[in-house]
């Protein structure tokens, strides 16, 4: 690459640089003062983008352009408004996890609400009015509207920092960020404080996601790309820092673009295109930053943030209802082959939910006990999925060596993320799990050659008698209640109580000799494990898999299964996991909107149960007991 | 000025106070005492309205409080200083000091209460003077109890509740905090004082109650009080 | 130092400065065994700094810390611990999920080196000595409550209790009875001098109680503005004049003030 292309990358990476910082600054201030980590963020920016490209077609010319963008930042920032009054305000006093869920459910009923709107095509708005030439720079003609963008995120950076730090709506929002209910006992309306900033937070993603229009369709994939690029963003720059975000922004962009400006270089060896590995670029750029400045560029470690969470209850040995009641269950699961003769259907959701379980089990193993709130659990279930596949399909292993292998595979990935993973915890642990899950997605997705890329690999089938869907339902059910029993068992052991120490409190644990961040290494390592046995079940049971394993929405759909539970329970992943299982397989595919549907069935949960479904009973439990 | 009627609060299923009724007069300084975890804290946060489960009555300047949301109790004139300071340590003290910021007041009867600016209070704390422009986080314990006095009274209260301002700082601290507080109730303030240092809260308050397991126990005069070491030893035991 | 009299702990030299500004200048001391050691002075004049370096937390400057001889500056706090330093925090830390006697348990299984244990349950390890410690600080009633139901004195005491379990030889308690009342801090300051006096343990604390300080410090060391201004026994502290001016004021608000 020569230095005047060089050059130019460097522009085009500034231009887009503006969109993301516009995008993380909103997700910054939100969850700075709200402490809620808006999953949806992605979702109004996406929203951005539709508003903008209605306004720009069906008024057009430049009131429908630039009056639109602006109209589209005022509506969205509405619409951010209502979301904060009508649905986030309800859950403010909830635990960190289930603000989250709401959120992704909003994801979910706000994507299937675009795709009624607008229909499942991707649109591109027209150019923009004034800016549709090209101005010749370093030899080659830069869009002129890449320049204005350019400008653009400067700007909305300066503004954002005068109003932060000059006026008392700024200072609300700083000191709101540190304790809110302080603000309040000051004589501060925190409601108002609250909508004001998620409307300016939703109006900043809708205005990025307006201001894109002139360049890229709006598509309905947006909303989580936007997503895990703000993540990313706000990650590296350090959460609440707008100046952090600014700068990450600018980092992560050109990393990009000059991944893209490289191209396929040719090494000898290997011929490697660098414009594939975007993705991978920045998840690694994340990941490293993390690991230096664990808070970020120019983030501070964040003050203890008061917890209004439930304490949990001391953990008891099985009751004799409790035994009782699991050898019924399990009982019951071994005669099922025997019901299902006549619908084979019965055992493959049987399947699924066991596989299910597998995956919640191992997830709450660290979440709950070890408070490691992982956003990329479908990693070690992907590696354990894609190495029993691929070790079939490229050394022809045999069908018992694959599944031997496959948690093995999984081991060694949650060993390697695990010891970065473990040296942050909170939203930071969250977003550098996700990070890591979305690099074991990216790599499976763009090497094609090793993986199949977006095909996946297909004919992957046990061989008999394991082709039987009964006799693979059983292999199914007793490795799943090995695996739920052995992790029991952990919990109960001196390890587990050390994984609880450390989570508990992690300075009274170091003072007395526990070394917490290898206890939950150790503890991340062993979930990886067991989770990498059921992606092995989970490839063969399918006969074929394809990156959707590893993506984002799986990892999302353990925390709803652990959540829907109740993470502080034992038992809460297993119903959890059964009750999401079979609503997934049987309620989501009669519909085409089954996302929303989905969406509306978790806000209904959040707001009914949070304490998730075990949790619920639990202390209708202890009520009556009390009364009696 | 402030009068609580049969106030009871609950943490979860855990009662925390039972019925509690007193009251504080217009330029009174009056002393909840009593062991740790006797419910003085929660006394002071349920009459804030930072309890979500409480019942009974709290009227102030003749306005019945006891629904109202903290934002909407500290815009009638109430202030309150938590036992755990609660500085914004981002900010610097000016700006603190900004954050507690409310229009000037007048007591019922018409009267103008003490109205405070950042000067009058740098009067009140000199230490504070020093360092305008220095981040909360950045002070020792001692400054930011000053601080959270400071920040309060620039909302000019009619009334503060004042949560164990002695509680973690040097002696030389606690005695300008003592002199602070004669000096507030010689400008026409009341105080709701809540207090485990028997000395301080000798030099300070008019009236004491004394508070075990969230009950009234005993009530009086601080002169009773100091005059008698049987009932000290009997509820505080010095 | 003599053989007959060692000292537990040898602080020389010691120095910290966070960003330019001195937390702790050159402060050098000792405490002997079994010797009760009080740290006072001024808000922000390097107690907590100083605690700190000693406990692990922070990696000192300059300066030595002597544990019996061995300079322990800038190991892990769980490194100290097991060179037999026990701790209390400022505000009471347990583990919150867990009984009352789980938490003493857990000390002695992490003391013997069973952390990572996998199969047998942690509620059968060490079960009757846990109850033994419990007992030593009178909580035995409360072992199958749940900790974070304690109030707050007994929190400090379930504490004392996981600081006993793997037999220190220096206690460090940062203001053990912050948060408490007149009548529990003595109750509490007498238990741990009864403990320690039985079994020769040193201790070093913090406390802005001077009731405290002066009934039951053997000996007391004043910092202020991170330097040591003053080291003797309680008569010598209340007449320092210095000590006065920084710290005590007229002393009307403690008793057993300043003559």
């Amino acid at each position: 690459m020569t230095l005047n292309a060089f050059l130019f990358q460097v522009l085009n990476g500034l231009s887009a640089a503006s969109g993301l910082f516009l995008i993380a600054a909103g997700l910054s201030l939100i969850f700075g003062v709200t402490r809620i980590v808006n999953l949806a963020h992605g979702s109004l920016y996406m929203l951005g983008t539709y508003i903008a490209y209605s306004f720009a077609t069906k008024i057009g010319g430049v009131t429908g352009f630039w009056g639109g963008i602006i109209a589209t930042a005022l509506i969205v920032g509405v619409i951010g408004a209502l979301i904060e009054v009508l649905l986030l305000r309800r859950i403010y006093r909830a635990p960190e996890l289930f603000q989250l869920l709401a959120t992704f459910a909003l994801v979910l009923v706000i994507n299937d609400a675009a795709l009624w709107l607008w229909g499942p095509a991707d649109l591109l708005g027209p150019r923009a009015p004034g800016f549709r030439g090209a101005i010749e720079i370093l030899g080659r003609r830069l869009p002129s509207y890449d320049l204005f963008l350019i400008v653009i995120g400067p700007l909305v950076l300066l503004a954002l920092h005068l109003t932060l730090a000059r006026t008392r709506f700024g200072r609300l929002i700083r000191a709101a960020t540190q304790d809110r209910e302080m603000v309040g006992a000051l004589g501060v309306n925190q409601a108002v404080l609250f909508t004001s900033v998620f409307a300016l937070g939703a109006a900043l993603a809708g205005l990025g996601g307006a201001l894109q229009i002139a360049r890229e369709p709006a598509n309905l994939a947006t909303d989580l790309i936007a997503l895990g690029d703000a993540f990313v963003v706000v990650v590296v720059g350090g959460m609440g820092s707008i100046p952090g975000a600014y700068l990450a922004a600018v980092i992560i962009a050109e990393v990009k673009a000059l991944c893209v400006g490289i191209g396929v270089v040719d090494f000898g060896f290997i011929t490697i295109n660098f414009s594939k590995f975007t993705l991978v670029a920045e998840f690694l750029v994340m990941a490293v930053v993390l690991i230096a400045r664990p808070y970020g560029l120019l983030g501070k470690a964040q003050g203890a943030v008061r917890s209004i969470a439930e304490p949990e209850e001391p953990i008891r040995p099985a009751t004799t209802l409790l035994k009782v009641l699991g050898a019924v269950v399990l009982a019951m699961l071994l005669c099922l082959p025997l019901l299902a003769q006549g619908s084979p259907y019965l055992l493959v959701l049987g399947i699924d939910v066991l596989i299910a379980i597998i995956f919640a089990t191992s997830l709450h193993f660290i979440m709950g006990p070890g408070g490691m709130h992982s956003f990329g659990h479908a990693a070690y279930f992907g590696l354990g999925a894609y190495g029993a596949a691929l070790l079939v399909k490229w050394l022809g292993l045999p069908f018992g060596a694959a599944l031997v292998a496959a948690p093995l595979l999984a081991l060694g990935g949650a060993l390697l993320f695990g010891w970065f993973a473990v040296r942050l915890s909170g939203v930071y642990l969250a977003m550098l799990t996700l990070a890591f899950a979305q690099i074991v997605w990216a790599a499976v997705f763009q090497w094609e050659g090793f993986t199949g890329g977006s095909n996946g690999v297909i004919g992957v089938w046990p061989p008999p008698p394991f082709d039987k869907a009964w006799v693979y339902f059983l292999l199914t059910l007793v490795l799943a209640a090995i695996a739920v029993l052995l992790l029991r068992r952990f919990l109960f052991a001196p390890f587990g109580y050390a994984m609880r120490a450390g989570r508990d409190s992690p300075l009274r644990a170091e003072a007395i000799g526990i070394d917490v961040k290898r206890v939950h290494w150790l503890g991340f390592a062993i979930a990886g494990l067991v989770c990498g046995i059921g992606g092995g079940l989970f490839a063969f049971a399918k006969g074929s898999i394809s990156p959707e394993t590893i993506h984002i929405n799986r990892s999302i759909d353990g925390l709803v299964m652990v959540l829907l539970g109740g993470v502080q329970t034992l038992t809460g992943p297993i119903v959890g996991a059964s009750v999401f299982a079979v609503l997934q397989d049987t309620v989501m595919r009669q519909t085409e909107y089954w996302r929303a549907l989905m969406g509306a069935i978790i806000l209904v949960l959040v707001l009914a149960f949070p304490q998730g479904i075990v949790g619920a009973f639990a202390a209708l439990w202890r009520k009556v007991g009390g009364r009696t | 000025m402030l009068s609580v009627e049969n106030l009871s609060a609950w943490y979860g299923a855990a009662r925390i106070l039972y019925e509690l009724t007193f009251e504080v007069g217009r330029g009174e300084v009056v002393a909840l005492m009593g062991r740790n975890g006797a419910g003085k804290s929660t006394t002071m946060k349920a009459i804030m309205g930072l309890i979500g489960q409480r019942q009974g009555t709290v009227t102030f300047s003749g306005e019945d409080i006891s629904r109202l949301e903290p934002y909407q109790i500290a815009r009638r004139g109430l202030g309150f200083t938590p036992e755990d300071r609660r500085i914004f340590s981002d900010l610097t003290v000016m700006e603190n000091l900004d954050i507690g910021r409310q229009p000037p007041r007048e007591f019922p009867d018409g009267a103008a209460a003490p109205s405070w600016t950042p000067e009058r209070l740098f009067a009140l704390f000199p230490n504070l003077a020093e360092m305008p422009h220095r981040a909360g986080g950045r002070m020792s314990g001692g400054e930011q109890q000053m601080l959270t006095v400071a920040r309060t009274l620039m909302g000019n209260p009619l009334l503060v509740l004042l949560d164990e301002p002695s509680e973690g700082v040097a002696p030389l601290i606690v005695e300008q905090m003592a002199n602070t507080i004669i000096e507030l109730k010689k400008e026409g303030l009341s105080i709701l004082l809540s207090e485990q240092n028997i000395h301080f809260a000798q030099l300070v308050s008019d009236r004491v109650y004394v508070l075990e397991k969230g009950q009234i126990q005993w009530q009086g005069t601080m002169a009773q009080l100091s005059g008698s070491p049987e009932i000290q030893r009997t509820y505080l035991t010095v | 130092m003599s053989a007959s009299n060692p000292s537990v702990l040898e602080l020389r030299g010691l120095t910290k400065s966070f960003g330019g500004v001195h937390a702790v200048r050159d402060v050098s001391f000792e405490i002997g065994k079994g010797e009760f050691l009080a740290m006072i002075g001024p808000n922000g004049a390097g107690k907590s700094t100083c605690f700190n370096m000693i406990n692990g937390q922070l990696a000192p400057d300059a300066g030595e810390i002597l544990c019996e001889g061995r300079n322990i500056a800038g190991l892990a706090p769980r490194d100290i611990w097991r060179l037999g330093v026990g701790r209390t925090f400022q505000v009471a830390a347990t583990f919150g999920s867990m009984t009352v006697i789980e938490n003493v348990q857990m000390a002695l299984i992490s003391h013997t080196r069973e952390t990572y244990r996998l199969w047998r349950p942690a509620a059968s390890h060490h079960r009757e000595r846990a109850l033994d410690l419990l007992a030593q600080v009178n909580m035995q009633d409360a072992a199958d409550r749940p900790s974070r139901e304690l109030a707050y004195g007994d929190v400090k005491r379930v504490e004392l209790a996981i600081a006993l379990a793997n037999d220190p030889k220096l206690l460090l308690m940062d203001e053990p009875t912050a948060g408490m009342g007149a009548s529990e801090r003595h109750g509490l300051i007498e238990l741990v001098k009864r403990l320690v006096v039985e079994r020769g343990i040193s201790v070093l604390f913090t406390e802005h109680s001077m009731d405290v300080v002066f009934a039951f410090a053997d000996r007391i060391v004043v910092l202020a503005r991170g330097r040591l201004i003053a080291d003797g026994d309680a008569a010598a502290i209340r007449d320092n004049e210095q000590v006065r001016e920084v710290y005590f004021g007229t002393g009307k608000t403690f008793a057993g003030a300043p003559a």
